[in-house]
């Protein structure tokens, strides 16, 4: 017998699924071809999506760092661990779908434009930060050591954004759409958006039941300054 | 390598990494739920 809880949960992947589905349906047939760069205009409809949704994740990962600062509840610390790992994998699509872009329109992988090393610089914060949380055993300074350095982290996502409007750079600033264009935009927005509430829910049930099957090691709590790598990131 | 091929290249690894990381956590909390139903709950 399926729980409310679990059908909702089906309901949900089933239906964001099925919005991606339509979401390539429309880039495949509906939408038409940008005039000046061609068929590799497309990749926009999924690249600036994932950007947003990177900086909502980063955004999540902010507050959660912020809440347990001030209220010092592991749920808060839960959350922006989450987060962050979500962050990441879409920062890396961000990083990858625009790399291909650049490679069509721009003739190369990378140039270290503003945008584009901000970004990067974004995507290496969060991969040390997972590190970090990765490295130190004792839960309560992990927590008050992720929770400042996820403050501090965010304060990349203005610099990402303002970046391209503030200082000479090749990344386009703002582009003006047919209104096809912006349905297309507006179909591939929403399934990006559920996918990524989706992946930070999930990742912080796990979260929950790793912490709640995992015993409380007295000596690591004690011991607050021991630290160990471990192999596992993500 | 074409225009298309490079936009089917993009499309192919950006939702292949971020449905792959969905896969990835569905297993993930299939495999805790299955440890939680072995310790019955104990842990």
């Amino acid at each position: 017998m399926c729980s409310t809880k679990t059908i909702f949960t089906r309901f949900y992947w089933l239906a964001t699924f099925v919005l991606f589905g339509l979401a390539i349906a429309t880039v495949c047939t509906y939408t038409p071809t940008e005039a000046t760069m061609g068929p590799i205009q497309k990749i926009f409809y999924l690249h600036l999506p994932v950007a947003i949704s990177t900086f909502l994740a980063c955004l999540v990962c902010f507050i959660g760092s912020v809440g347990y600062a001030m209220k010092h509840d592991a749920r808060w610390d839960r959350l922006a661990a989450s987060a962050a790992r979500v962050a990441v994998i879409l920062c890396s699509v961000v990083l990858l779908t625009g790399m291909i872009w650049g490679r069509s329109a721009w003739g190369q992988w990378w140039t270290w434009s503003p945008r584009l090393t901000f970004s990067l610089v974004l995507w290496l914060l969060y991969v040390v930060y997972l590190m970090v949380r990765m490295s130190i055993e004792s839960p309560q300074r992990r927590a008050v050591i992720s929770a400042v350095y996820g403050i501090i982290a965010f304060l990349d996502v203005p610099l990402v954004y303002l970046s391209v409007r503030m200082l000479p750079d090749i990344h386009p600033g703002s582009v003006s759409l047919a209104p096809e264009m912006r349905l297309t935009l507006a179909a591939w927005f929403v399934p990006v958006l559920m996918l990524t509430a989706g992946l930070i829910a999930t990742r912080y049930a796990i979260e929950t039941q790793t912490d709640a099957q995992t015993p409380v090691d007295e000596a690591a709590a004690a011991a607050p300054g021991r630290f160990t790598w471990v192999g596992e990131v993500m | 390598m074409s225009s298309n091929g490079f936009v089917i290249l993009a499309y192919a690894l950006g939702l292949g990494l971020l449905w792959g990381y969905a896969v990835m956590l569905f297993f993930a909390g299939r495999s805790i739920g299955r440890r939680e139903q072995c310790d019955g709950g104990k842990s």
